[in-house]
């Protein structure tokens, strides 16, 4: 049976205050409560909240209220109902649901069999979206219409493709973000929003909808992305580090007061995205403080966050430091890493991930003059102490560093020489730098510069460049790996492209090591040709050793805020201990107009998801055992392994068997799988593993096989044909994302 | 017997570079005078001008005619007549025996006109210190006896015989010498002769019959090097300046007088780095005539300069090429029986165009009046006819024109006048008036600049086409000759042909009891350069410029002396171009012309002045979907009032400031974002006023660190179809 799931979302609606008077409110909290929306029966109807609306849930309308202040002089409600979903002439649903009902913040709307309509309460809105389990009856562009009431006016400005904006007073209303499609494989596409006064179309093409395919692709994004920090709208320039001792990441950024007031902000959250305690105050006096950046020092169970910091937007400007305790998110005073006469701008740290060390490094370009790099003691609650500097390259902008040193305490930072490429250095722990000024790539210009990450040994440099013969600067993203071993560098792959689609804009990307897989994310214009300030970010995963894709490309936003950007990656690996191949991606969420309202936003990632798992077909006969996966059935997952359990004492070898899903032979109650490939494992007391480290052939994806463990020198069978040989359940495996 | 003659004339040098332009400690502004250089030139030059063969040095000109050559010290406009002095070859004999001679050809290489006359050459040197004359002799003289070379020399001059020579003398202002003579032949062997001299007017030069008789071949009659030195003559007088925005190579024009009647126009070209290109040239030279009152603009589309001058009271004008400094013929701009004086001329640099606009004062009608000058492929100029701008008036007449030297690439120039009040002569009240004109002189819209009972005279005006800066003199007491310098900038709107007066009537200087005047005025684009002379005694005026804010004329880099001491300066020229490569500083042309009594001419002094006033440099052009065109002036460390602007944006609309340390270039619909928006400052500014205009008010640190640091801003305006942008800027805080 061919399966189809079209899942259509991100009809986001959300209430905007527009009057820069409310943005700029110095006494503006810094709301990151993720918490801070809910959904629930409340006198009999269901109802939503959040930050800057009210939502109410009838039977045949949804009702939703923006907050837009006591400058307002009454209440604008938008209600929506539903009128038709369609595909030609065929009504796929009709304006009445067969039930509706709430599972957590979501309320559903069964709109017809196998297609439902769906309301997520989210901090910054209600977030539309319709989910259609088979494919839709009729031919053409599949078209949801819903009937509006408001007082609200349409604004004269309507982008089908982004989103419209309904507004009273001049002061605020309701923006309704675009329509995208995806698909269970995660391919995405832009639909149309058809926004009038008394109604709205959303549109989905024709072509998508037909084309839409099942397999069982499980996305590796572990919930769903969420406001770091978004109230008052003035947040931006994000990183995100974590600390392996406290379990927690911490998400710093920007704060824009006024043009003359900014400062560090940062937010610790848990290994799940829950925020833990209020937002932190990491640097706000009446300088002016810029591009934050975090990495963890281990073994101070601090991290380390360093800023550029000036008396003016003008400068001049100086790099900072402070550390925060990861356990507490208390802030030590700030230090000053470097305050020379000239300007010190972009920092970018790295900590080190090893115990015991507690050491953080910040890397840094003087303007003019080349990239240095301090390394400073971030024990303890005082500041920071800065031990020592050294210069890594006279010329050359924008540098960028690992998070981290990995476990063999090499720290690389690359940088861009316009003209000339991106260059590379290492050092350790002791500033020793055993080699500068390695060539990565010969480049003329690197608009957005280049990021890395690595082990110590291994390390990712990812960039973007022009794309040939674009006169609108259009980039595209692409990779080198880099091998280093103590004293030298060699490159590796690359260089490979990560995402070099034409005409389209791919830009200003970031790394992280995830254990298994690089994660590579980036901004992605939304829409090819001249952009328009319409980006996603988008994430692909990475093969290890060749750059080649082990995954596919999805997108961690396009929440209808529209530009997105500003991404970077915070891996678990940076941060400590043994494993770990989560990250949070930390990204600049804002508006396409003027004046650019933002957000922070975050995605927590991990390198291998769910995987595709394994089902049990029974058929298990003689002396029963157990077989079970050592880790997920998912692409690139290097440890995963099939594993025995529960094998009759004095067993010592087991086969292994590997084949068609249906393809078994009976044999006296038993279902024998009949082997394409049979591998003989030796059981020790009862157990045997198989290790099957799987790669990143994306063939893979979606494959189904069927696996059995036959125990040999069992004391009973009831297969006469192998009456020593007892059989484990057939299982059917299929190998996921 | 042999008798050498030689004529050399002082020389007074154009000095490119001057004296350091000068800081004023109370200003605290960064250093922007260039490092001065004085060039002297070392060589003289010959020229066909309007058909004649004219050569000149540093303080003389030396015209050659078919057979006689006439060398006319410089001898400046306080001097009634000119002071000509002629030489004709009359004969060469030895004892009697005359040398055959044929009728004189004249030739002429770089330097050297020579008048061949068969069996020996008259020729002429013509050097920068003066005029060498040289008979060479191609065989031995035939007969016996010293050879003997007589001419008749023609000049009011009294001429004696001294010591080392003859010498004539000018009016007690100087004199011509004419040294020993001295032959030398082929071999190197030198003699020394005589020379005499009749009341007559003949001069005689000989040398011995001993040396004749051996000497080898050529034979030559040589001069000794002498000068004619002249103290304190101001021949040099009324500079003017312009450039070629593109390369920054410049054309100073000025007057060189020979006596208040005789009077040629000089230029000389000037490269980016304030070095002199090549040597000075005649621009125009009528050999007897008064042609005065030079000014000059530049053209882009043929890349030419153009300058006009007062001849005979009517307007004439010639092209110079920018790169060969090839000279169009003569045109003749006015030809009437008014009196046409107080020139100015604008050029079009924007390429649209091959027109300057030339203006004055018509004095008979007492109206200002002006005209095209079109510059054709090849350099030719064709004049359209002169019209009046200004209204004859029964209550005032119109005098003192100005022209903006540019159109500032926008295709507008302002033109100011001062507008005196019949009837008022007790109070001399006079106003400044202007028209906006497009490239085409239509009138755009009247403007008032200054007005009341004030005597408010003599305005200059320069701008970008649609800001101007009017700078001019106000006499602080009726009758009290105190004058003091004004300033005022105005803002034009093309679309609804209006104008704001954006600073009015700022005192630029106003000390009391002391008189400023003269102003001149060059917008460097984030600054304005207002030159002026101030009054030290009754006779002594000191020369400075003070660097502005273009749309508020406050102080900006602060003042900066030219010329202080003993020489008196009259007037101060100033030219402004952005130093020939994209993004380089404005840099701007200052001349100037001392005089000082109590020693030599120093001639035309000219110095670079490199602006310091916050560079800022433009991105990715002008204006995109309505959002206007961006300003961010005087970008300089402790800027109280650093403003940055946007004009014409879309009106009453939504503005929005980016500023950001760093840039990423982000487009929207063909509109490119620079400041980086992760990292931006975004300051909601709101709605644009009627013009499309708006401002923020951010002021500058004074923290020296600061110098040097660049930021890139840029206007985002929230239009109803889109959002639109100004360029962007790329400013370095000096």
């Amino acid at each position: 049976m061919q399966n189809r799931h079209i899942f259509w979302s991100s009809l986001a609606l959300s209430g905007l205050v527009f009057t820069a008077a409310a943005q700029d409110s110095p006494a503006a909290p810094i709301s990151v409560m993720r918490g801070a929306s809910g959904l629930a029966q409340v006198d009999g109807a269901l109802r939503g909240v959040g930050p800057d609306y009210r939502a109410q849930f009838d039977r045949d309308a949804v009702s939703y209220t923006p907050a837009l202040g006591s400058a307002a002089s009454r209440t604008y409600p938008f209600e929506l109902r539903f009128a038709h979903a369609r595909r030609g002439k065929a009504i796929l649903a009709s304006a009445v649901p067969t039930d509706v009902h709430r599972v957590d913040r979501t309320a559903y709307y069964d709109r017809a069999p196998g297609a439902r309509e769906r309301w997520d309460v989210r901090t910054e809105g209600l977030e539309l979206g319709y989910e259609f389990a088979t494919p839709p009856a009729g031919t053409g562009d599949l078209v949801v219409r819903l009937r509006l009431q408001t007082d609200l006016v349409l604004a004269s400005r309507v982008d089908e493709t982004t989103g419209a904006f309904y507004h009273a007073e001049g002061i605020g209303g309701v923006r309704v973000g675009g329509v995208t499609g995806i698909d269970a494989r995660g391919r995405r596409v832009a639909g149309a929003l058809r926004a009038h006064a008394d109604s709205l179309e959303l549109v989905l093409p024709s072509a998508f909808v037909d084309t839409a395919t099942y397999p069982l692709l499980l996305d590796p994004l572990i919930g769903t992305d969420w406001v770091v920090a978004g109230t008052s709208f003035d947040e931006g320039n994000p990183d995100v580090a974590y600390e392996v001792t406290d379990d927690h990441y911490l998400f710093v950024w920007q704060h824009h007061f006024s043009s003359s007031d900014v400062s560090v902000r940062g937010q610790l959250v848990d290994e799940l995205g829950n925020l833990v305690g209020g937002p932190l105050v990491i640097r706000d006096n009446t300088n002016v403080a810029l591009e934050p950046t975090v990495a963890a020092a281990n073994g101070a169970d601090r991290f380390i966050v360093a800023w550029q910091e000036g008396a003016s937007i003008f400068g001049p400007w100086d790099i900072m430091a402070a550390s925060v305790d990861a356990a507490t998110g208390a802030v030590s005073p700030a230090a000053t890493v470097a305050a020379t006469s000239a300007n010190e701008v972009r920092p970018d740290a790295s900590g080190d991930r090893r115990g015991g060390q507690p050491w953080g490094f910040v890397t840094w370009e003087v303007d003019g003059a080349g990239i240095r790099v301090a390394k400073v003691d971030a024990t303890g609650p005082g500041a920071p102490i800065l031990d020592s500097t050294v210069s890594l390259s006279s010329a050359g902008q924008k540098p960028a560093i690992t998070k981290s040193g990995g476990e063999a305490g090499f720290h690389c930072v690359v940088w861009d020489v316009p003209l000339v490429g991106i260059r590379a250095a290492a050092f350790d722990r002791d500033l020793v730098v055993p080699q500068t000024d390695h060539p990565v790539v010969t480049l003329a210009s690197v608009p957005g510069g280049a990021a890395v990450d690595g082990t110590g040994s291994e390390f990712l440099v990812v960039w973007d460049q022009l794309e040939p013969s674009t006169t609108i600067g259009l980039r595209d993203i692409y990779c080198q790996k880099l091998l280093f071993d103590g004293a030298t560098f060699s490159n590796g792959a690359g260089p490979t492209a990560v995402s070099a689609e034409q005409n389209r804009d791919e830009r200003d990307p970031a790394v992280g090591f995830l254990q298994f897989k690089w994660a590579v994310a980036w901004g992605d214009a939304q829409a090819p040709g001249d952009p328009s300030l319409a980006y996603d970010i988008a994430v692909l995963m990475l093969d290890l050793t060749t750059c080649a894709p082990c995954g596919y490309e999805w997108t961690v936003a396009g929440t209808g805020l529209l530009f997105d950007g500003n991404v970077e990656i915070g891996a678990a690996r940076a941060g400590g201990g043994s494993g770990g191949d989560k990250a949070m991606i930390a990204l600049m969420s804002g508006e396409r107009a003027p004046p650019f309202n933002t957000e922070v936003r975050a995605q927590l990632i991990e390198a291998v998801g769910a995987g595709g798992g394994a089902t049990t077909q029974g058929g298990e006969c003689g002396v029963p055992a157990a077989s079970s996966l050592n880790g997920k059935l998912a692409l690139g997952n290097s440890s995963f392994a099939f594993t025995l359990n529960g094998a009759e004492p004095g067993v010592t070898t087991a086969l292994f068997a590997l084949g068609a899903e249906g393809s078994t032979f009976p044999c006296g109650g038993c279902q024998a799988l009949i082997p394409m490939v049979s591998v003989p494992v030796p059981v020790t007391n009862g157990s045997a593993v198989l290790p099957v480290p799987l790669g990143c052939n994306l063939s893979l994806v979606g494959g189904r096989f069927a696996f059995q463990w036959w125990t040999v020198g069992t004391s009973a069978s009831p297969c006469s044909l192998l009456p020593t040989v007892s059989f484990t359940d057939l299982r059917v495996g299929t190998v996921g994302l | 017997m042999s008798s050498p003659l030689f004529v050399s004339l002082g020389l007074t040098a154009f000095a490119v570079g001057g004296p350091l332009l000068g800081q004023d400690p109370s200003a605290g502004s960064g250093a922007s005078g260039a490092a001065a250089v004085s060039f002297a030139p070392t060589t003289g030059a010959v020229q066909l001008v309007d058909g004649q063969l004219l050569g000149h040095g540093a303080d003389y000109r030396v015209a050659f005619g078919d057979d006689q050559v006439e060398f006319t010290p410089a001898l400046g406009r306080q001097v009634s007549r000119t002071s000509p002095w002629t030489f004709t070859l009359t004969t060469v004999d030895r004892d009697g025996a005359h040398l055959g001679r044929d009728r004189a050809t004249r030739s002429h290489q770089d330097n050297i006109v020579r008048y061949g006359h068969g069996t020996f050459d008259e020729v002429y040197e013509v050097r920068a210190d003066g005029l060498k004359q040289s008979f060479v002799f191609h065989r031995v003289p035939a007969g016996h006896g010293d050879l003997v070379v007589r001419g008749r020399v023609t000049t009011h001059m009294r001429g004696e015989l001294v010591r080392d020579g003859l010498k004539f003398d000018a009016d007690g202002i100087g004199h011509v010498q004419v040294d020993p003579v001295v032959g030398f032949d082929g071999d190197g062997r030198t003699v020394r002769g005589s020379i005499a001299w009749s009341a007559t007017g003949e001069i005689e030069m000989r040398l011995p019959a001993p040396f004749v008789d051996r000497a080898t071949l050529p034979l030559t009659l040589d001069p000794l090097i002498s000068f004619f030195a002249v103290s304190s003559v101001q021949d040099e007088e009324d500079p003017d300046v312009a450039s070629n925005p593109t390369t920054g190579r410049s054309l100073a024009v000025w007057t060189r007088y020979y006596a208040s009647n005789d009077a040629d126009i000089m230029g000389n070209f000037i490269g980016a780095d304030g070095s002199l290109v090549g040597g000075t040239f005649f621009i125009r030279s009528t050999v007897g005539g008064l042609a005065f009152d030079p000014h000059v603009c530049f053209v882009e589309q043929n890349t030419s300069f153009v300058a006009i001058w007062n001849e005979n009271l009517d307007v004439w004008a010639k092209g110079v090429e920018s790169s060969s400094g090839a000279l169009t013929p003569l045109a003749q701009v006015t030809n009437n029986t008014a009196v046409e004086f107080n020139l100015d001329i604008g050029g079009d640099i924007s390429g649209v165009d091959n027109d300057a606009i030339a203006v004055w004062g018509n004095a008979t009608q007492g109206v200002i009046e002006a005209v095209q000058i079109q510059v054709n492929p090849g350099g030719t100029l064709s004049p359209f006819i002169p019209a009046a701008i200004s209204p004859t008036g029964a209550q005032w007449i119109d005098l003192d024109p100005a022209i903006s030297k540019t159109d500032g690439g926008a295709g507008r120039h302002l033109i100011v006048w001062d507008r005196r009040f019949r009837g008022s002569a007790a109070s001399e009240e006079s106003d400044i008036r202007g028209w906006v004109v497009d490239r085409n002189l239509n009138l755009l819209e009247f403007v008032v600049i200054a007005t009341g009972t004030d005597d408010d005279d003599n305005p200059d005006v320069d701008g970008d086409g649609a800001n101007w800066v009017v700078a001019w003199e106000r006499e602080t007491d009726a009758g009290s000759g105190d004058n003091d310098v004004l300033c005022a900038a105005l803002t034009y709107d093309g679309a609804t042909s209006s104008y704001v007066i954006a600073a009015g009537e700022v005192v630029v200087e106003g000390d009391r009891n002391d008189d400023e005047r003269k102003a001149s005025v060059a917008w460097l684009g984030n600054s304005v350069l207002i030159g002026f002379v101030d009054e030290v005694s009754g006779s002594n005026d000191d020369a400075f410029v003070k660097s502005l804010d273009p749309f508020t004329c406050t102080l900006c880099e602060g003042e900066f002396n030219i010329e202080i001491g003993n020489p008196d300066t009259d007037t101060v020229a100033i030219s402004a171009f952005m130093g020939g490569l994209f993004g380089t500083p404005p840099k701007a042309i200052v001349l100037w012309d001392p005089e000082d009594p109590s020693s030599p001419d120093r001639g035309i002094q000219g110095s670079v002045f490199d602006a310091a006033d916050g560079r800022s440099t433009d991105f990715y052009g002008g204006p995109c979907l309505g959002g206007g065109t961006a300003f961010a002036t005087c970008a300089v460390t402790g800027n109280a009032s650093f403003t940055i602007r946007v004009q014409r944006a879309e009106p009453s609309t939504n503005a929005f400031l980016l500023i950001s340390p760093f840039a990423n270039e982000f487009w929207n619909r063909g509109c490119r974002i620079m400041p980086d928006l992760f990292t931006s400052v975004v300051v909601p500014n709101g709605p644009t006023n009627s013009m499309g205009d708006s401002r923020f008010l951010i002021p500058l640190p004074a923290t020296s660190s600061l110098v040097g640091a660049s930021f890139w801003t840029q206007w985002i305006v929230d239009t109803a179809a889109d959002i639109g942008t100004s360029q962007a800027l790329k400013v370095t805080i000096e």
